[in-house]
Order: C-alpha cells, then structure tokens, then sequence
C-alpha cells in the first residue's frame, strides 16, 4: 500500500474552475464559536438592572491575549484595568467525533456526498437556435463531502457582583437551551445545556464573588477548506447530461447510463452494456462507476 | 496611680499626629458609608439600588501595596490592597476633642475614594492604646478611682480595591463624558 496514491492524477477529472465563482461551503470551528456569541448577542440579550438603568451583559472568549484583554476590552474596566461585572465568558475545551450520524468514510477517497444542482447556468442562455435544433439544456451538478459532526463542549461562566444578576442572566440562558443557534440564513447549531453550578464566596481582601458556571453543548459539524479535501473530493467536477454529436443526430445521455436518445426524445438504444459503451462512438464517456463521486451510477461525461 | 499617660501626655501626642496627619502629610480621602436604612436589602444580603449617606473627607496615612495583577479566563484582572490608618480622635464628632472632627464611625464594609479607586474595607483594627489604656474600658476611670489615663489613638483599616459595578458611585457606562475637547 506504500505506492498508493492518496491524490488521483486522472486529468479528466481534474477541470479548471478558475472563472467558476460557485464557492463551496465551509464550516469550521470558527462558525460554531461565532453562531454562539451572535446568538447571546442578539438572541437571548442578557440585561440586568443597575440602578436606574438597565445594562446588557456583554460576552467574551475566554483567555484572550494580554494586550487585547486589557487595552483593547475597556468596555468592561474602569480606568485602573479592574473588570467590571456582569460579564459573560465561554470557551471551548473540547471537540469529539460523533460517529452516530453519517460520515465520509474515509478522508482520501470520501464516499458520501450531497449533490446538487446548480439552478442558473450560462449555458442555457435562450437562444432560437436551440429550440431549431431540439438541443437539450445543460444541467450542471456540484457534490459537496458531507461533514464530519461532531460535538462541542464549552464551559461558560457567568461572573456578576449580584445573585439577583445572576438569576436573571441563568434564566435567560436556560430558557434559549435546546434551541438551535446561529445567525439568520446560516450555519445553525443545536444547543443543549443540563445544570448551572453555583458559587458564591466572599474571601479576605477581595470582592464577594457570585459565579454561575455551565457547560453548553453545541452539536456541530464541520467542512474543512483544506488542500486534501479539495485534491480528494472530486467534487470539482461538474456533471450530468451533455450532448454529443454522433453524425447528424443528436444523441443525449441521461441519468440512467443504458438509455441513449435522439435529439427528438426517442429512445435510439436499449441496455447498452457498460462495457460496450465506449464502442458507440460516444467521446469522452467515463464509464466506470468507481472511477469518481458518482456514487449513484450516473455517467460522468467531461463536456 | 500611674505616672505617665495622663491627658496632658495624651493632648501633646494628639497635637502632633495632628499636626503631622493634617498639615504635613495632608493626605485626603473620602468614607462613604451605606445608608443602612435607605439602602433595600434583598434574600441574598445584597442591594441592588445602594444609598449613601453624603462622603466625609478625612485625613490619613496612606499604606498602599502594589498592584496585583491576575490572569484568568475573562482576561487579566488587577487588584490592590491598601491601609488607611485614621486618627480616631479626629473621627469624633463635633465638640468631643477640638478639630477636625469627622463625625464618621468607620466599620467593615465601608466604601473609601482614594487615588481614583474605591476601597472597600476588609478590617477595622482599633488596637493602638497609649500607655495601653483605653479610657472608655479602663476600670480604674470608670469606677471613679483613677483620673483619666491613655487614649485609644488609631483607627487603622485594610481594604482592597472594589469594583465600580458593584459600589455605583460612579457612571461606567456612559463612556466618554468629557466631550471631545475634555472640556
């Protein structure tokens, strides 16, 4: 297995998307973080009453840099750099597979895939000449590796001067729980939380201290934007029915691999053997069904 | 009868601390105390909407550590202990022992403005007695055998620094209120 190729080299999979603007789906990490301070931010928007006024809890990533946290975060210090409360923090500390739900099975040559088709396509630009010609329009498929899911763990910390504060903000955060969160018209991600655990200490030559500590699990997944995914996925290939000219007649083939017809619709051919395909004169047909992402049998024809 | 501590003894040192205290050193803070029963009290002990009765502005030594800068999980924090060591005579009210005369009992708890910072006090130590006599508690002055000897002479307080939030003397939130022009 030394000499296993984990990158295919067959160049007529490999096509040139260099004007292609269809840019694929990413998620990572960074999503998952970012759907739960937007969704404490503009969801849930925890507020406390401080005096006369009422104040919105602000968030933040734990353990920042020095220099952010103190000269960049002075929404929340007085002068002297000293934090003040309320305050919510949450960071992630852990990241586990979940393989109960489906995956890709392998990383080099990823088996599961959802495809799609792309709804605008230039090529299908009405033109006169296509209807005079009975010529069949282009449809353009893209297939995207399903995630790997997986589940993460962040501890939260909720840090106020007052219980009083603190029941208000545990309520607010427990009501939003098994809810999914993130941004409208984006990547969302089941929250679930189970207990709030409670501290509240005074000690000697330091503030009362009234935490509320949680742990929020977000059930996420995630599309790598990396080089492997990319050189393996095969999802660069568009593919689906095409034309070819065979003499003056036009030929098109469809989603099941035996039927060929004719310009008109008819049915010219019936149960072509697969390995007799590639003797009807049809260029280009690829018709193993291992050699790529069609999964589901259908002939992927480079146009 | 004792020698020494009598109220001339004890009138000279007052004198100097003083003088020392109030016109040499000059350093000035401000108590506030909580308005007990003004300020509402919730099941937890605590008030959201505290009242203070008006600051009182008194003259002590200053014993103040550097400050402690911690890192946590919310970024870095920094705290500071400081000792504030008050003549308590000057802490009487009006008309008890000449002036100043604050007219402020300082307790735990209490809320101290000094160098920008509000300290809020952990400890009240009254334990500086001349001659090791407090008159107040002095049996021999107290049953009338013995005039008055010694003086309890100091109030010396321990706090740390407190976080705005929680004291709400001052307008955190309202950001930049010095116009523009710092005018």
């Amino acid at each position: 297995m030394a000499d296993k190729k984990y990158i295919s080299d067959i160049r007529s999979k490999q096509i040139d998307r260099q004007n292609d603007s269809f840019k694929e789906p990413t998620v990572g990490l960074y999503d998952v973080d970012e759907a739960i301070h937007y969704y404490f931010e503009n969801v849930i928007q925890p507020r406390v009453k401080e005096g006369e006024n009422e104040i919105r809890v602000p968030i933040v990533y734990g353990s920042p840099e020095r220099w952010s946290s103190v000269q960049k975060a002075g929404v929340f210090r007085d002068e002297t750099g000293k934090i003040q409360l309320p305050l919510i923090m949450y960071r992630r500390t852990n990241v586990e597979k979940n393989r109960n739900l489906s995956r890709k099975l392998d990383a080099n040559t990823p088996n599961l895939h959802v495809t799609f088709e792309k709804q605008y396509n230039p090529r299908n630009r009405y033109d006169n000449f296509d209807v005079l010609v009975g010529r069949q329009p282009s449809r353009k498929f893209h297939s995207v590796v399903i995630p790997d899911y997986v589940t993460l763990t962040y501890d939260c910390i909720i840090w106020t001067d007052f219980i009083q504060h603190q029941n208000k903000i545990v309520e607010d955060i427990n009501y939003a729980s098994d809810s999914y969160w993130g941004k409208e018209n984006h990547f969302k991600f089941l929250a679930t939380l189970d207990s709030f655990g409670i501290e509240n200490d005074i000690e000697q030559g330091n503030d009362r201290m009234s935490r509320a500590s949680f742990q929020l699990n977000m059930s996420g997944y995630i599309i790598p934007d990396n080089l492997q995914k990319d050189m393996t996925q095969f999802n660069k290939t568009h593919y689906g029915t095409a034309e070819v000219n065979l003499f003056t007649t036009d030929v098109t083939v469809t989603n099941d691999i035996n039927k060929v017809y004719d310009g008109s619709g008819n049915l010219i051919t019936k149960q072509i053997p697969d390995s007799n395909l590639a003797n009807q004169n049809l260029p280009n047909v690829d018709t193993n069904p291992d050699s790529g992402n069609n999964s589901s049998g259908w002939v992927n024809i480079n146009d | 009868m004792a020698l020494f501590g009598g109220q001339r003894d004890v009138s000279l040192f007052r004198t100097l601390s003083r003088e020392l205290v109030n016109k040499i050193i000059d350093i000035e803070v401000d108590i506030f105390k909580a308005a007990v029963y003004d300020s509402n009290t919730n099941l937890y002990g605590e008030s959201i909407n505290k009242v203070y009765k008006p600051g009182v502005r008194v003259a002590c030594l200053v014993d103040v550590e550097d400050q402690d800068w911690s890192a946590s999980e919310f970024g870095m924090d920094v705290n500071q202990l400081a000792k504030f060591s008050f003549l308590r005579d000057d802490l009487l009210p009006a008309g008890s022992i000449g002036t100043p005369s604050a007219n402020v009992v300082l307790e735990v708890g209490d809320t101290i403005w000094w160098n920008n910072i509000y300290w809020e006090l952990d400890s009240v130590v009254e334990n500086q007695f001349v001659v090791g006599k407090d008159p107040e508690n002095d049996k021999g002055f107290t049953s009338g055998d013995r005039s008055e000897f010694g003086s309890s002479f100091s109030i010396i307080c321990s706090g740390h620094q407190t976080r705005k939030s929680r004291v709400q003397l001052d307008d955190i939130r309202a950001g930049y209120k010095y116009g523009l022009y710092n005018e």
